[in-house]
Formats: structure tokens, sequence, C-alpha cells
């Protein structure tokens, strides 16, 4: 039942815009064809092209790196903070509002924040380093594509910890108290309380987590604008950043929808094989 | 994204209708020629990226124009320059332009290709004599003129004259080794010789490089050649004596003058904007020279930068109250004057040059650059913002160590093959 809606979610969302972006993926539109309205149609020439560069893989590898490493830090660490906050200890309220604060932030100003705190010659997380004499000279994070893709992630997690932890709260708050004092008396305490009861009564709601996160982290884009703008030479793109680069750098929209199109094919598979798990399970 | 494909893609079906609908009132009617008086009464809509001093200027020189011709109000708006030519493409598609449009000279070409501006000669007449040919051929497409040049603007070395004192160097380099030598000479702690913007994006890693690379000879679309490999060689050597931070690759234009302004960075790159900046900075004492060539005999080749100003078509009253504001603006040598001292850059009136060079000292150096700037466009068209991303590419992957100089040349020759074909 609780899939309708996220269906609804995602026809609406994705089906419409797909349908433009299909038709655009096939024209040679450029910014000159995109104002006389004189774009022919290419056949599969833009997704040829598109997804035979060696940008594309790069971007492809980042995205998958960037999109498996977020969620699941974001995952654990928003599930621990939850089950911090399921128990009763002073301020719970206050702090539990206060978290919230990076995931109000708009992405880009959190991106600039981080941009600022990563950044080589001035940067607060260098300082720190510097003086607890872990590191002897500044670390170049953005220089590389390697540490930036780092930064990239930690930045992202930070936004999403939040978005994880009050989903999952909520669920743990559902959780008939009687189970766990059933459990216990059956002598599950503790982890074993957590692994034989938490999860299992958990599962409908980190299925949600998951599937969110998933859709959320692959249209994530701000954050690779304002650290590192894809650069350098585009070693840090995202398939997202890259679709903007090819469209609006470019100028190549019709190959720039060519990728955003192999994206949106991408969440399609993996929410097909979510309804599947989730069918399978449900039988 | 999706959301921004989206916008496109419906303002284009609304654009084949607008389309349809311009050219109907194209034919009724050719606007009153005589180009002479008082604008007619009515609104004149104008969209523009000008900040800081230019903004104010700008906006000084429209309200004059209101002051002078009874009836008529100039609503402008003004759009950022990151977002600006999304903007355009997206008001060009929904038929929805502003009467007169300004237009970063590279774009012209392209956005008169489509057919939505209008030739100035069917307007009225101008007088076309006191324009430098090659910035007046900013406006042409096809042979016909669609648009006048605000004023030209080019690139060139800052340096920071208490270093050099410091570190007794004489005058600023002339050559690619001198410039190499006295970088390493500046080079103390956390100060770096030189610096300039290799980031990506437009007006970044290509616009800074494109003086050493065309000076010397090479051309975006050949990194193969052994030009394009020297100016590489050339900014891999600056690495390689830790004269300049591979941090460059990061830094827009905006952040080498911050590096420069704090002193972290002893010379750089950059335009005669930002001299009104400079100028207020305390305890900065800089000057302005000409981009190093790598021999002596060499010739600068800086790309030209500068806006121009175009009509788009609409209804006939509304083109010919535009044309009046283009002619009054940028046909006339006492307005030019005032708009280009106030915006710091070259007038492309060459009547008006002297008088705007001598209120900025600075400006003789852009100005004896204009001379031998190329337009960005001259060689790729519309081509031009792919390639010169490829070409930008390589610079960064050279900067940063992630190939080597072969490498990242055939790897860009073969990304520009491909995309030329």
């Amino acid at each position: 039942m609780f899939l309708i809606p996220l269906g609804v979610y995602i026809l609406v969302l994705f089906g419409y815009p797909l349908y433009y972006s299909v038709s655009m993926s096939f024209k040679n539109l450029n910014q000159i064809t995109l104002i006389n309205g004189n774009a022919n149609f290419v056949g599969f020439q833009n997704y040829i092209q598109a997804w035979s560069s060696s940008i594309i893989w790069r971007s492809f590898l980042n995205t998958i790196q960037f999109t498996v490493v977020s969620i699941i830090m974001q995952f654990v660490i928003g599930l621990l903070v939850a089950l911090l906050f399921n128990r009763r200890f002073p301020l719970n309220r206050v702090l539990r509002s206060l978290i919230l604060v990076p995931w109000l932030i708009p992405q880009i100003v959190s991106g600039a924040i981080f941009n600022w705190m990563f950044s080589s010659t001035n940067g607060v997380v260098n300082q720190i380093l510097l003086d607890l004499h872990i590191v002897s000279t500044p670390v170049n994070w953005l220089l590389h594509p390697e540490s930036a893709l780092i930064v990239m992630m930690i930045t992202n997690i930070w936004i999403g910890v939040p978005f994880n932890m009050v989903l999952l709260y909520s669920g743990l708050q559902d959780i008939p108290r009687e189970i766990y004092e059933a459990a216990a008396i059956d002598g599950a305490r503790g982890v074993r309380s957590f692994f034989y009861v938490t999860l299992p009564n958990l599962k409908v709601i980190i299925g949600i987590v998951l599937m969110l996160g998933l859709i959320y982290t692959l249209k994530v884009f701000d954050i690779v604008m304002s650290l590192t703008q894809g650069g350098p030479a585009n070693m840090t793109q995202l398939l997202s950043s890259w679709s903007y680069t090819l469209s609006f750098t470019n100028l190549n929209f019709g190959q720039g929808a060519a990728v955003a199109n192999g994206l949106i094919v991408i969440s399609l598979v993996f929410t097909a094989i979510y309804l599947w798990i989730n069918r399978k399970t449900a039988d | 994204m999706a959301k921004i494909r989206q916008i496109l893609m419906l303002s284009t079906i609304t654009c084949v209708m607008a389309a349809g609908i311009q050219q109907a009132s194209a034919n009724t009617g050719k606007a009153d020629a005589s180009g002479k008086g008082a604008a007619t009464p009515g609104t004149i809509t104008e969209m523009d990226y000008f900040t800081a001093n230019q903004d104010t200027t700008i906006t000084k020189l429209f309200k004059t124009f209101e002051q002078k011709n009874h009836g008529v109000k100039i609503s402008r708006v003004y759009v950022a320059g990151q977002a600006y030519l999304q903007k355009v493409l997206q008001e060009a598609t929904a038929g929805s332009l502003p009467n007169l449009l300004m237009l970063d000279n590279p774009m012209l070409p392209d956005i008169a290709s489509t057919g939505i501006l209008v030739p100035l000669n069917t307007l009225g007449t101008l007088n076309l004599k006191p324009y430098f040919k090659g910035s007046l051929s900013e406006g042409k497409y096809k042979g016909k003129l669609y648009a006048l040049p605000v004023g030209n603007n080019t690139i060139a070395l800052y340096y920071n004259k208490k270093l050099f004192k410091k570190y007794k160097i004489s005058s600023p380099p002339k050559t690619w080794a001198q410039l190499l030598v006295d970088a390493k000479k500046l080079t103390h702690g956390s100060v770096y010789g030189f610096g300039f913007s290799a980031g990506s994006g437009s007006g970044n890693v290509s616009w800074q490089s494109e003086p050493f690379l065309w000076s010397n000879g090479g051309h975006l679309r050949t990194p193969n050649s052994a030009s394009d490999k020297q100016t590489l060689t050339f900014f891999k050597q600056l690495v390689d004596a830790h004269a300049m931070p591979q941090s460059v690759v990061n830094w827009t234009q905006q952040d080498v003058q911050n590096e420069f302004e704090q002193g972290r960075v002893a010379m750089m790159i950059n335009g005669p904007w930002i001299t009104a900046q400079l100028n207020q900075t305390k305890g900065l004492d800089y000057g302005v020279a000409e981009i190093p060539v790598r021999v002596p005999k060499q010739k600068i080749v800086p790309p030209l930068g500068g806006e121009v100003f175009a009509i788009t078509k609409s209804t006939p009253a509304n083109e010919e109250r535009a044309f009046k504001l283009l002619q009054w603006l940028l046909n006339n040598q006492n307005t030019v004057q005032q708009l280009d001292t106030g915006f710091g850059y070259v007038p492309a009136y060459s009547s008006a040059v002297n008088a705007v060079v001598k209120k900025d000292g600075y400006l003789k150096v852009f100005a004896a650059e204009v001379h031998t700037a190329r337009a960005r466009t001259t060689y790729l068209g519309a081509k031009y913002p792919q390639i010169s991303a490829i070409w930008g590419s390589a610079v960064q992957s050279v900067i940063t160590g992630q190939a080597s100089i072969s490498a990242a040349a055939t790897a860009a020759q073969q990304q520009i093959h491909s995309a030329l074909s």
C-alpha cells in the first residue's frame, strides 16, 4: 500500500520531464537550433557521442562511489543518532531540532562553507591538522580527484544525516514498548534486542529511507558546483553535473539530455530492483 | 536539472509559434529611417549583467537619456553574469527578449544566425567611420551589422610593485623565461610568484591561457601541435618550480584578484575592470604590463573581450525607440567617453580613446594589447564553448600532474577531433 504514493511521486517527478528529456536527446539541440527551432532528428548520435567519451565513464564511476558511500554513511550515522534520541534524556527535543539544521540549509550554501573549510591556503581543516601535527604541509583537498571526491562525500553525508535520522526516529517511536518488554523476558537485551526487535520492525522505514536517499543522492549537483565545478579537468564530475556542463557550458543540449536520461534509467533500474525485493519479502 | 530542461523545452515550443508571429510583423512595416530627433514616448526594455562601477555608470546614462527624451522609460533588467546566457536562451525561445539586448561578443554570431536580431542599417543611419575595424566586426554576422560594441577589454599582467622592489626586480618580465625567473624570485613562504585563473567554466582557464597560447602561434583546436605543447610545458615549469600554486585550477578570476590583493600572489593575469577595486585596496601598489611572450620577437595576441548591444525583433515602434537609445549611447563620442571611463574599457570608438585612456593610466597597456587582440570565435564559431573547454581540461590536467604533457595533448586532440567531426 505504501508504494502507491511513492509510485505517484516517481511518476510525477520523473515521468513527466522524462518525455521532454527524451525528445531533446534525439535532436541536435545547441544554442542556435534551440532559438530558431530548427533542431533536426539525429537518431542515437547524441547517445553514442555522449556515452563514448572518457569523461562520462569517470563521471559514472564517481557517481557510483559517491552514491554508495554517501548512502551507507548517512544511514549508519542517521540510525545511531536516531537510537540516541530514542532514549529519554534532558534537552532531547531541543537537540533533535538543532540537528535538523544541515538539512534546512540550501546545498549551495553548505557547499560554499565546506569549500572554505577545506581550502588549501587558509582552511580550518588544514589548520587543525597542522596544529595537531597530523600533517606537515597543508593538504590540497580540492586539487586531487580522490581527496576532492572525499570532501564532496563528507559534505553530502553531513547534509543527509538529519533526513535519515528524522525518518528512522519516527520509525523507532512506532515500535510498541511491549515488544521490547516481551523480548526482554525471552532474554533479548541490548545488542540482541536491536537485531531481533528493532531492525525487523524498522524494515519498511529503512526501505523508504534508502530509496529516497538514492534518489536524492543521484540528483546531487549543487555540492559539485560549489566545491569543484567538476574540475580539475572534469575528474570530479558526477553524471548530474556533467550533464549540466554539457548543456550550459558546452551548449550541447542534446548530449546533456542524453546523459541526464542515462541517469534516469539508473534511477528506474534501482526502483525496479527495490520493488522486486519488496514484493518478494511481502509474499 | 530536469526542471530547467523542462522550462527550456516548453519555451522551445512557444518559440516556434512566436517565430511565426515575428516573421509576420517583420514584413508589415519598416521603422522610420531618419534617426534624428527625440524618441517617441514609450518603454524600452533592456537586459545586461553589469555590476559595481559598470552598473552605476549605465544607470546614470540611462537616466540622462530619459531626461532628454520626454515620456521614454528604460526598464533595465539585471541578470547575474553566470546565469546570463541561460536567461538569454530562455527568453529567446519564449520570444520575450528585451528590445535592447546586451551580449558578450562571442555570442553575437550565434544569436544573429537565429534571425531574432534586426540588422541595424534597416533602422537608420549610423556613423561607422570612427570604430576600429576589429571591434566593429564583433557586431557583424554574414556581412550585416547587428550590434555596436560597448568597448573592448582584454587581460594583462598585474604585478605587485612592493614585492618587485623587495626582491630587486627592476621591470616586469617580457618573456616566459623572465617570467619564470621572476616568479621564482618572488616565491617565499606562503607567497607565490605567479597565479592565473585556471578554474573550470567559461571566463577562466581557456580565456586566461589564450594569450600565452595564441601569442606563441598555437590554437585551441590543435593541442597536439608544437606551439600548444610549448604553452603547456610553460605552465608545467611554473608548477614544478613551485612558483605557481597547483590550486590555481580551482581559482576563478575573482579568486586570483583576491589572492593578489592580499599579497599572496605577486603577479597575476586579469582585466581592466578590476582597477577601481584594486585602487581602493589599502597598501597595494601595483603595475600593469603586457603579458610576456615566449621569444622577444613574438607579438602578444590576447583574447578580445567586451560586450555589444543589439536590437531584437519586435514592433517597429519598439525597434525604433531602442535604436535611438543605441545611437545615443554608443554612436556618440561624448557618451562613449563617459561609458568607457566608468566601465574601465578601451573605447571601440577611436576618437574617444585618448580622453578615456588619459583618465585611467592603467588602460594604456590594455589599449595597446587590444590592437593585436583576437575575437574568440574567429576560428571556431559556434564550437568555441566546447573546444575551449577541452583545451581548458588539458591545461588543468598538466597543472595538477594528472597527465603528462603529451598524454594530455593527445587525449584533448582526440576529443576535439570527434567534437569537430
